[in-house]
């Protein structure tokens, strides 16, 4: 009775996997079948052949340059926003910068649609002939992505016992010495897991590479947004969402378990 | 020839749902994990040693011990569900029909027109202003919560 349970309580959570995983398993198959394979019905449930010339094209086309964008402003504006962001974490954990109102204001940065705030940053950009340029868009991620740094950091920071860099300085160390050798071994792990969740937000973002990006600086979600519902673009479509989605994998090994807390804007705490 | 569910009027509703549901569940459990695990075990212990049973455990033990990871949940996918573009750009475009339209696709849509600025900004602000309202009440009510 008790083993019949348990098998039913694998049998649940095995079949909850197949259905959650199966988009994403569909999207690597369709990257790998041939144009006809595509289309016949009932579906290939498996790729008869590893077609890889999807892939290949890729490389041919403006995909490509479309990928390398991507990976330029994601990488610079998560760069840029963690290394800012600590540093004004670090200043509200110690010092109780901004006290109540922070917790509103992060959460402000989430709830106004990025559409519409891609407009005004649109005008500004425009106003001062910059628009479509990776530069303004490593810029505009890197202010939209701060606060959530600010945000979690700041929660990192907090565990770390003041009295740890009290007995730091105590046994001599100067105080510019506390980041490297003091708060960077006990904060590495939420760090890199601030950066990897920041990179995703970057990697994905959709609504102000839309409207502020054009042509040459397009990142990989606008690309992918463009092209239309013709079954003949599926499996090219398909082998750059395989590259889109390549990244995460490496973000969801840095977060590991801190991916509860990355997600919720660390209110929920693992 | 093939009949896509984004093209046809009466499925792309469902199809837009079903993706949006598909997508995002997971994302659901993970926090509601999260929150599950860290159920102080002693308290489902004493629950057991009460006999409570199992529903009568469920309802007033663990649901009442993840409640604010719940509330989270739910403001943190309402809030991005009330900003809804990508998955409906990709996939509709809002249409056939306007019937997929979402705030942010309307907005997107006029803005890129360059018709009615002045409307379409007056029609954000206000959206915005409204979201901010729901979410800081419902933020600082759970602040009281705990």
């Amino acid at each position: 009775m008790k083993t019949a349970g348990l098998a039913l309580r694998y049998a649940l959570a095995l079949a909850a996997v197949i259905i959650f995983l199966f988009p994403l398993y569909w999207l690597f198959i369709t990257a790998l079948k041939t144009q006809e394979e595509i289309l016949t019905y009932p579906p290939l449930w498996w790729p008869g052949s590893l077609h890889l010339a999807h892939f290949a094209r890729l490389l041919t086309s403006g995909d490509g340059l479309a990928v390398v964008n991507s990976f330029i402003v994601a990488s610079a504006s998560t760069v840029l926003a963690v290394v800012l962001g600590t540093m004004g974490a670090y200043a509200i954990a110690r010092n109780g910068l901004g006290g109540k109102l922070f917790a509103g204001w992060a959460m402000a940065s989430r709830m106004a649609p990025p559409i519409m705030l891609a407009f005004p940053f649109f005008l500004v950009f425009a106003g001062i002939g910059r628009v479509g340029s990776v530069a303004v868009l490593v810029l505009i991620l890197t202010a939209f992505n701060l606060p959530y740094v600010l945000w979690m950091m700041r929660g990192y920071l907090h565990e770390i016992p003041v009295a740890l860099e009290e007995a730091a300085l105590v046994a001599g160390l100067r105080r510019e010495q506390l980041p490297l050798s003091v708060l960077w071994p006990m904060a590495r792990g939420g760090l890199l897991a601030t950066a990897a969740f920041t990179f995703v937000l970057a990697w994905n973002e959709l609504a102000f590479a839309l409207v502020l990006i054009q042509d040459a600086a397009m990142t990989l979600p606008t690309r992918l947004a463009q092209y239309d519902s013709r079954p003949e673009l599926w499996p090219r479509v398909a082998a750059l969402g395989v590259v889109g989605t390549l990244p995460i994998f490496v973000a969801l090994a840095l977060m590991q378990r801190r991916l509860a807390r990355s997600l919720s804007f660390g209110f929920v705490v693992d | 020839v093939v009949a896509l569910w984004t093209e046809d009027p009466d499925l792309v509703y469902p199809a837009v749902l079903i993706a949006e549901i598909w997508q995002w569940t997971p994302f659901m459990f993970v926090i509601l994990l999260a929150a599950l695990t860290n159920i102080d075990r002693r308290q489902l212990e004493s629950a057991e040693i009460d006999d409570a049973g199992p529903w009568r455990t469920l309802l007033r033990v663990v649901l009442p011990a993840i409640r604010p990871a719940i509330a989270i949940a739910v403001l943190i996918r309402g809030l991005d569900l009330l900003r809804l573009f990508d998955v409906v750009w990709a996939l509709t475009r809002g249409g056939p029909e306007a019937k997929t339209q979402t705030l942010s696709v309307l907005a997107f849509e006029r803005l890129t027109q360059a018709s009615e600025t002045s409307r379409t900004a007056a029609m954000v602000f206000a959206s915005v202003v409204a979201v901010s309202l729901v979410a800081t009440l419902s933020l600082s009510g759970m602040e009281r919560d705990r």
